[in-house]
């Protein structure tokens, strides 16, 4: 640092100015490969699609005509318009709060003690690591007018004569996607709900179980005011993810019948790709895009207030308060103690104790309690597993089994031909494997190529910027890029679609693995910095100060200490990377047309539009080859998700 | 306020028993600590006093009534905790009422106690603000009030002065002594700080591995200690150990430490009429640099350790380090040869293998 020559006049201003640079300018070349991904990636197709919104655009002739908010007049009074957007609310309340309550009182039992916690911890999330479209496959089975797996129930215990088409009306077929979109979202709140009650000091329940609260209002009083940060954020994102819901609509329902289930996001998609009005496509996709920004903005300040009484940010606003006393008060205790001391008897009054009893006592209390939550494990666990395992079980089932009629559950037998057909396509013997099918192994290795890929720049330019930020987030020019970067995250990954799908066209990478790359990367980039970023809050700064005193260079310690140090959050991002490039579905359906690129989803997808009957038993076979990764990795390190998002979603 | 008994008191996590068959009986109004190191199971048997955990085996009594089975609050027990546990969402002044309005309370009543409970521990100004605004000693004290506002039978604290600084914990201490004695609540306190609990307590309990060791006023688990471990843990600087023979000659007992042989009066250790093995016990502030006393160590000064009052010496005795005292005014040199003066009434001596006193 300060060399000899700092001893001479002329040079120590200098060595001193130098001296205070290093300090944000390495945390800031830190973040320089972030935020540039992210904002050349996100940011420029966002000016893009704003200015697709004020044109016309002639798809034949490629003009664009300029007519300024007429695409935005034209949609925004249409009823058609004002529909979507009902349901679009109706739905995002519906799944937030559904979500919510559901993840709530998972994480609930899942924070109580019982044998076999672990493994449920773990479960409980495969429904959250199954890729969208698989879910929408699986549930779409379940309800399916025909052969679904609830008409044969039904069928099977003599309930019904016919089946019924539970997706063929609206309503229903509505609020079975939100149903589904719950399953799918619930074990995200529940993993964050329970990373928070995990955090909860012990002593806080205690205290008031000693104050003689019950358990209803310890959780009312005590542990939702604890939560309240935590449900916020989960808020936020649910509320987002709700807003985007695509995939679903797209397997499930295509919007219909008639536009029972057109969405917003499904409205813009249809006017963008199905009629190729890409000026309206735009403005409905802006429009949405504000919408997520409002209720974000929204959020925050509707409880900004709870977020003003978490320490940090009250240290931080009034530190004064904490720092004062020590001395100044303890004396007038003593005054108040030491002076008048007789008088202080007669004065506190002896209160009844409390004579409230439990309902229920001791023995009878713990037994009636020990067999509800075994209940409610036993509950999780079906709820979670058994819509996994019944796909399993579906991929194993011949073809003529799934579509017989009247509809059975029972199976005439098991069969792997289902796999043969997707992962052999070229040899069996008995039969060939449709196109589509023998499409599925080259779409497994997309797949695997990009969700590698996209997760290995994520670890590299995300550590380096969420370091950064956990150090440095006092300069402005930190704290505002930080926000910025967070700002991209809500904004919803389909108005980003037609001028991606526009810019990619233009540069030639339609179709191709790195088109996917770069698109996976900008939309994750933002979150995996963040889950870092907390992680690395949580870990000493003497760490790397020692390492800098033992003669580490700055990057050095970076290197040698924290990464090392940080390894369970890293590992956290990387899962979270990794799920959502191997699931995403709709930027793969757009921005690739043939098998060169194709991800597996969208090749599951396929199947689907080709609805073959013979097709079902691969369709399921891959699909289950679609969750096992994600689902096997999930399992594998569930300890390190609930470790990085305690420390990473904490402080949010 | 009520007594508490403890009969046959334990609580096993697993196959470890945190607490073994502990016996107890804390006299109404009286002031308990359960003192030991970390680990010790002295936590864990608070808990299962205030309820917050459910005894493996034994029962636990507050005024010969049975509240083994009892919820926390059926208990009328309020609890301090090391980490304080205020509610951070609320006010101080919902922190204190809390537990009152849980009790149904009139509001009139919470109110005036609320006021009171914070006039005595100068609260007033603070109602408003919530724990995150306060200093740690400023938490401390309202988690005080809290429990002191529902004037409870048992009044139960946890580490309460571990997390403040040193010279704080030393003037809460006595706030906390003084106010238990205005109010005559029932108290057990735990903590490993043994000069806490001399200071704070009528009776200290040392416990050990779930056992009881000693339960006694403090100078006499101080000047009686029963045990070996007793004898270590209390006092600081610890006690000087030897180990040693000791026999019976002319109706005393000799025994050798370095290459001096020290007589015993009998008194000291009745039981021991043959010559045995032993560990011999003696503080350092009962080895006096060059006083005149009924006996004499020789040894040779190899550090000096002034503490105001008086300093620490460590004196080389036959190659073993021993701790004494002397006059801060006149230490020896280093390398100097002296001779410590303890009077033999103040040694202590322990079976080797049983650590029991002998």
């Amino acid at each position: 640092m300060s060399r000899p020559l700092s001893l001479v006049l002329p040079w120590r201003q200098q060595a001193a100015r130098r001296r205070d640079r290093p300090s944000i300018r390495l945390p800031f070349l830190l973040t320089l490969p972030t935020l540039l991904v992210v904002f050349l990636v996100i940011g420029i197709p966002l000016v893009y699609s704003l200015a697709l919104s004020l044109h016309r655009i002639n798809m034949l002739t490629q003009q664009w005509i300029f007519v300024g908010l007429q695409n935005y007049i034209d949609i925004l009074p249409n009823p058609e318009f004002i529909a979507a957007l009902g349901r679009t609310a109706y739905f995002a309340v519906v799944t937030v709060l559904g979500g919510l309550i559901l993840g709530m009182a998972m994480a609930l039992v899942l924070n109580a003690k019982f044998p076999g916690r672990d493994f449920l911890r773990s479960i409980v999330l495969i429904p959250w690591a199954m890729a969208p479209v698989a879910v929408g496959v699986l549930w779409g089975w379940m309800f399916n007018g025909e052969y679904g797996t609830l008409n044969a129930i039904l069928y099977d215990l003599g309930l019904i004569s016919k089946p019924i088409h539970w997706l063929g009306d609206g309503n229903t077929a509505f609020n079975l996607v939100a149903l589904v979109h719950v399953w799918n979202q619930a074990p995200l709140a529940s993993l964050l709900i329970l990373a928070g009650l995990q955090s909860m000091p012990d002593n806080l329940h205690h205290a008031a179980r000693i104050d003689g609260a019950g358990p209803v209002q310890r959780f009312f009083k005590i542990t939702v005011p604890w939560l309240r940060p935590m449900l916020l954020l989960i808020m936020i994102l649910t509320t987002i993810n709700s807003i985007m819901a695509f995939d679903l609509f797209w397997i499930m329902t295509r919007g219909g019948p008639g536009s029972a289930t057109t969405v917003f996001s499904w409205m813009g998609y249809a006017y963008a790709f199905q009629f190729f009005k890409f000026g309206e496509g735009a403005a409905i996709l802006y429009v949405l895009t504000m919408l997520c920004l409002v209720l974000a903005w929204l959020y925050l300040k509707l409880f900004i207030p709870t977020v003003g009484r978490s320490p940090n940010l009250a240290a931080a606003l009034g530190g004064n308060a904490a720092r004062e006393e020590s001395e100044g008060l303890t004396s007038s205790l003593v005054q108040a103690i030491a002076t008048p001391g007789t008088i202080l008897r007669t004065r506190l009054e002896r209160l009844p104790a409390l004579r409230r009893r439990s309902l229920l006592r001791g023995r009878t209390r713990r037994i009636v309690a020990g067999v509800g939550l075994a209940l409610a494990a036993l509950l999780i666990f079906v709820w979670s597993f058994g819509p996994f395992l019944w796909l399993v079980l579906m991929s194993v089932s011949s073809s003529a089994d799934l579509v017989r009629s009247p509809p059975s559950l029972i199976p005439s037998g098991l069969t792997f031909e289902n796999y043969r057909f997707v992962l052999f396509p070229g040899g069996v013997a008995d039969g060939q494997s449709s196109v589509q099918a023998t499409r599925v192994p080259y779409s497994i290795w997309n797949s695997l190529v990009v969700a590698t890929c996209v997760t290995a720049i994520n670890l590299v330019l995300g550590s380096l910027a969420g370091y950064a930020y956990a150090r440095h987030d006092k300069s402005r020019l930190m704290s505002g890029s930080l926000w910025a970067l967070m700002m991209t995250r809500m904004t919803p990954s389909l108005a980003l679609i037609l001028p991606f799908f526009i810019v990619f066209r233009t540069l030639g990478l339609i179709d191709t693995r790195t088109a996917l790359v770069i698109a996976y990367c900008s939309l994750i980039l933002p979150l995996s910095t963040w889950i870092m970023k907390g992680y690395f809050e949580g870990m000493p700064p003497n760490l790397e100060k020692a390492a800098l005193v033992d003669g580490c260079t700055r990057l050095q310690a970076i290197r040698k200490i924290v990464m090392p140090v940080a390894r369970p959050g890293i590992v956290a991002a990387g899962i979270f990377c990794f799920l959502v490039s191997w699931n995403e579905f709709i930027f793969a359906l757009i921005l690739t047309g043939t098998p060169n690129a194709q991800t597996i989803p969208v090749i599951i997808a396929g199947f689907l539009v080709q609805l073959r009957f013979y097709d079902y038993g691969p369709m399921f076979a891959a699909s289950v080859l679609a969750v096992i990764p994600p689902v096997v990795i999930t399992l594998a390190f569930q300890r390190y998700l609930v470790r990085g998002m305690l420390s990473g979603s904490l402080k949010g | 306020m009520a007594s508490v008994t403890l009969k046959q008191l334990t609580k096993a996590f697993a196959e470890v028993k945190a607490v073994d068959r502990l016996d107890l009986h804390v006299e109404d109004g009286e002031f308990l600590t359960l003192l030991g190191p970390s680990g010790c199971g002295k936590s864990t048997a608070l808990a299962c006093i205030a309820g917050l955990e459910r005894p493996t085996d034994g029962e636990i009594l507050f005024d010969s009534k049975a509240v083994t089975d009892f919820e926390p609050h059926e208990r009328n027990v309020a609890m301090v905790f090391q980490d304080y546990a205020l509610y951070p969402h609320m006010s101080v002044r919902e922190n204190m009422s809390f537990g009152l309005r849980q009790q149904r309370i009139a509001a009139g009543t919470i109110e005036r106690q609320v006021a009171t409970a914070a006039e005595m521990l100068g609260l007033g100004p603070l109602l408003e603000r919530r724990p995150a605004e306060l200093s740690g000693g400023q938490r401390q004290r309202v988690a005080v009030g809290r429990a002191v506002v529902r004037n409870p039978a048992v009044f139960l604290m946890d580490e309460p002065l571990s997390n403040l600084d040193a010279g704080l914990r030393v003037r809460t201490r006595t706030e906390i002594k003084r106010l238990q004695r205005d109010l005559g609540i029932t108290s057990v306190f735990v903590t490993h700080d043994q000069e806490e609990a001399m200071v704070l307590s009528d009776r200290v309990a040392v416990m050990r591995h779930g056992e009881l060791q000693q339960v006694g006023p403090p100078m006499e688990v101080y000047r009686q200690p029963a045990n070996l471990f007793v004898a270590a843990f209390i006092g600081s600087p610890a006690m000087n150990f030897f180990e040693v023979e000791v026999g019976r000659e002319n109706g005393r007992l000799l025994c050798d430490i370095g290459d001096t042989v020290l007589a015993i009066p009998r008194e000291v250790a009745p039981g021991i009429s043959d010559l045995r093995r032993a560990i011999l016990g003696v503080r350092p502030m009962d080895l006096v640099v060059g006083a005149e006393r009924d006996l004499a160590i020789r040894g040779e000064v190899f550090l000096v350790e002034p503490i105001g009052p008086i300093a620490y010496v460590d004196v080389d005795v036959g190659g073993r380090a021993v701790k004494a005292v002397a006059d801060p005014d006149r230490t020896p040199a280093i390398g100097e040869r002296i001779t410590l003066g303890c009077t033999a009434a103040r040694m202590h001596l322990f079976d080797p293998a049983s650590e029991a006193r002998l």
